[in-house]
């Protein structure tokens, strides 16, 4: 699957696309079907914070609960209520309709130490060898 | 997590602080580690987002403590079972670049050549039928199959579970001596064998094999850190 140009990741496997001062998070193909059989996600409230590296939420998956991680730090200003009903769409569209959360930034500097497609790609080739 | 493995003494007390310790060493186990237990009281416990249900007055009725895993999947009623923890880097060089399925696969190994020394043969997901159950099935694990299970004659007698940060993983399971008042149907080593393995034969059987698969192992203690972590959270693990 193409991932889009315009995003940046977590070595964790976590997406990011920044538009102004609002940062869309989601998970990658790729460790979307690392996990696989997903069940049951737990994303956090709106009007609740991130912070760069630290956990927001939980995903399980064949019995397997795992911590996803926040690229940036932020309030949660919006989170996609569509997904925890259907978590197909993250196999679906992990880029696009599989997004988790938007925050409002407020340190605009952390995108710059976030991996670019690049240096991700590097983490996925690593990881496959 | 360079190094040999680390395998623990068996430990036998409660659910809450077992499950508080396996998530201890998931966050600060300096090598890769391996660790048996057995519950005292016996205990049922739910997977990390499973609800709780109006059985759980029952099972307390019979003794059981009711507790929370880290992990994911179905409740579990811990009683005549012999429990492993196993943690691990992702990037150790058996489990880098490997899905969830397969890291399953390669701690399951070691456990299916322990039982099937026994003398009995164990089915790998592979082998076993479609899996049973699912968010929506039964609340106990060993009513339901899941892909990662390990069955005997047909029935689950391995459950795992994992629990995964950053690029660390546990996974513990329940490997089942004989059935208990709540699971009844369950599969078990008693059944299989017409008699219970005992629990040091079972712990001596899987140390080896793990040492077999994982190039060597030296027998450990818990560190002054993971004891005191164990101990600030176990009450995460505590339900009331």
């Amino acid at each position: 699957m193409p991932r889009p140009a315009n995003l940046r990741y977590l070595k964790s496997h976590e997406w990011c696309k920044l538009e102004g001062n609002i940062a869309t998070i989601g998970i990658s193909d790729y460790a979307v079907s690392h996990l696989s059989d997903l069940v049951f996600l737990d994303l956090p409230e709106v009007k609740t914070d991130t912070m760069r590296g630290e956990p927001f939420g939980e995903i399980e998956s064949v019995k397997a609960v795992s911590d996803l991680y926040a690229p940036m730090t932020g309030e949660i200003i919006e989170r996609n209520e569509r997904l925890q009903a259907e978590l197909e769409l993250l196999g679906k569209d992990p880029f696009g309709d599989g997004w988790m959360l938007r925050i409002r930034v407020e340190k605009p500097s952390e995108w710059d130490s976030l991996l670019d497609d690049g240096a991700y790609q590097k983490i996925i080739d690593a990881e496959s060898h | 997590m360079a190094g040999p493995l680390r395998i623990l003494s068996l430990s036998d007390g409660r659910g809450s602080l077992h499950m508080a310790t396996d998530v201890a060493l998931l966050h600060l186990a300096p090598v890769t580690t391996l660790r048996f237990y057995v519950w005292n009281p016996p205990a049922v416990s739910l997977g990390w987002f499973q609800q709780e249900d109006t059985n759980l007055a029952q099972y307390r009725a019979l003794g059981y403590d009711i507790v929370r895993r880290p992990t994911g999947g179905g409740a579990v009623a811990h009683h005549h079972e012999l429990t492993y923890a196993f943690i691990t880097s992702t990037s150790h060089p058996m489990f880098e670049g490997l899905d969830t399925t397969e890291s399953y696969d390669v701690i399951h190994r070691p456990i299916i050549e322990a039982l099937e020394s026994l003398g009995i043969h164990v089915m790998s997901p592979h082998d076993a039928p479609p899996p049973t159950g699912g968010p929506s099935g039964p609340l106990l694990c060993f009513d339901r199959t899941a892909s990662v299970d390990l069955l005997i004659n047909g029935r689950k007698v391995v459950g795992s579970a994992q629990r995964r940060i950053t690029d660390r993983l546990l996974q513990h399971g329940s490997i089942i001596l004989k059935t208990n008042a709540i699971q009844s149907d369950s599969g078990s080593l008693t059944s299989a064998l017409g008699a219970s393995p005992s629990v040091p034969l079972l712990v001596e059987l899987m140390t080896d094999a793990f040492a077999r698969s994982f190039g060597g192992a030296q027998p450990g203690c818990l560190s002054i850190e993971e004891v005191a972590l164990a101990c600030d959270i176990e009450s995460r693990f505590v339900v009331r």
